[in-house]
């Protein structure tokens, strides 16, 4: 283990240190579960991700990311392996499109439903950086931490996602 | 609109629905999760660590519960739950002035009845439609925390109790969105009802206005006449006056 790790793991090993960052991170790791993590197991996810987070903390290198950014991979591993395990259970059905808090029309025509379904269709890649870059409210450069890319290859799937939103809506208002 | 800025503030209203944030694991919690062979390395500090831990969540625990319980300033306007009656379903709401099941803790302890001082604040109308505005005063020496679309009930003179339906979507009302959070002592909550004013002549008249804080929690004020202007249309979420970023929609 180099030192940097070294030093890292035994800052997180403190209890009070760990809690503290957890403190630090909870507000975006919120945003993030209710985001990815299915419909009323935000909060179970998240304890389980805190939990392995808490129990593999001597992998945690600061030297590799922010802390932040290794919480939240967990938390979004953690988010897809509920999402599967309840879609192979038959219990998603129908429901991962609900993600809107609204569904009445928007001032500008819409509906936050409607966007959020056409969000659902989307490839996976596209809909991860549509929810942490508009949803959860990540910038670009800590999008690409959390995922393994560059930021040039989020922004890439940026353009590509709405481009294929914006076909889907000018189809849907044309029909 | 472009795609861009739809989705921009599509997120930002996901954002003001969404409750209190979440809580990690109480550090007890951790220490029972510590991998075995390290648990033992540092049994006795991080023992130690926890048994403080929980000692210091205790008093925090027994200080909010106590803030909770204190007495009412005077003139703060608060029902008993048995005055108060749901005859109607509560309008469906995703944000919900209650901690949901997801939400463990809010950031400060919920706001209760005698805490708030319900006050009218602005009103006027605007493109045909009536805007009124509610404040809630915190009279209280300790912060708490308002968010959600509260459960409004008319009580007519005779005492009948009518829950107000709105049918367009918090969302659609003005300010939207409204962002929850803490009310400083002193301070002030609010949020706004919106009117049709427009081809609507009989609108909802009552003697008073009950504001559900809480299935057991609940402020009173006199019916503010400017709503009986044209019909109910939407109800904005609570949230601490004056709004971080106001949005216009």
């Amino acid at each position: 283990m180099s030192t940097t790790a070294q030093d890292a793991s035994k800052r997180l090993f403190s209890v009070e240190e760990f809690t503290a960052e957890l403190d630090r991170v909870m507000p975006v790791m919120t945003r993030v579960a209710r985001r990815f993590a299915p419909p009323g197991d935000a909060e179970d996810v998240t304890q389980e991700a805190c939990l392995a987070a808490w129990r593999y903390r001597h992998r945690f290198e600061s030297k590799q990311g922010s802390f932040q950014a290794w919480v939240l991979k967990i938390l979004l591993n953690e988010s897809f392996k509920t999402v599967e395990r309840r879609r192979r259970n038959g219990l998603l059905l129908g429901r991962l499109t609900d993600r809107s808090h609204s569904s009445s029309e928007t001032p500008y025509g819409g509906s936050d439903r409607e966007l959020e379904t056409l969000i659902s269709r989307l490839p996976r890649r596209q809909r991860e950086v549509i929810g942490l870059y508009y949803f959860v409210d990540l910038p670009v450069q800590q999008v690409a931490e959390l995922l393994g890319v560059s930021p040039g290859t989020v922004k890439s799937t940026l353009v590509d996602a709405r481009r294929s939103l914006q076909i889907h809506l000018a189809g849907e208002e044309t029909s | 609109m472009d795609i861009d800025s739809r989705l921009r503030e599509a997120g930002q209203r996901w954002r003001a629905s969404q409750g209190p944030e979440l809580e990690h694991p109480r550090p007890a919690s951790l220490e029972d999760d510590a991998p075995t062979g390290k648990r033992r390395k540092g049994l006795v500090p991080l023992a130690a660590a926890a048994a403080a831990a929980g000692i210091i969540f205790g008093i925090v625990s027994l200080q909010g519960a106590s803030t909770n319980g204190q007495q009412v300033p005077a003139g703060t306007a608060t029902t008993h739950p048995s005055s108060v009656t749901s005859p109607l379903p509560k309008p469906s709401t995703s944000t919900s002035p209650h901690p949901s099941s997801t939400v463990t803790a809010p950031p400060a302890p919920a706001c209760v009845g005698s805490q708030l001082r319900p006050s009218l604040g602005t009103t006027g109308p605007a493109l045909g439609t009536g805007h009124t505005q509610i404040l809630l005063k915190n009279v209280s020496g300790q912060r708490c925390y308002l968010g959600g679309v509260l459960p409004l009930q008319g009580v007519a003179a005779s005492g009948t109790m009518t829950r107000l339906v709105f049918p367009g979507d918090s969302a659609t009302s003005y300010p939207s969105p409204v962002v929850p959070g803490n009310v400083a002592p002193g301070g002030f909550g609010a949020f706004w009802v919106s009117t049709q004013l427009n081809g609507c002549a009989n609108g909802a008249r009552f003697a008073s206005l009950v504001i559900e804080l809480s299935p057991q929690q609940h402020v009173q004020m006199p019916w503010p006449t400017y709503m009986s202007h044209g019909c109910l249309a939407a109800e904005s979420a609570a949230g601490p006056f004056p709004q971080p970023i106001p949005s216009i929609p």
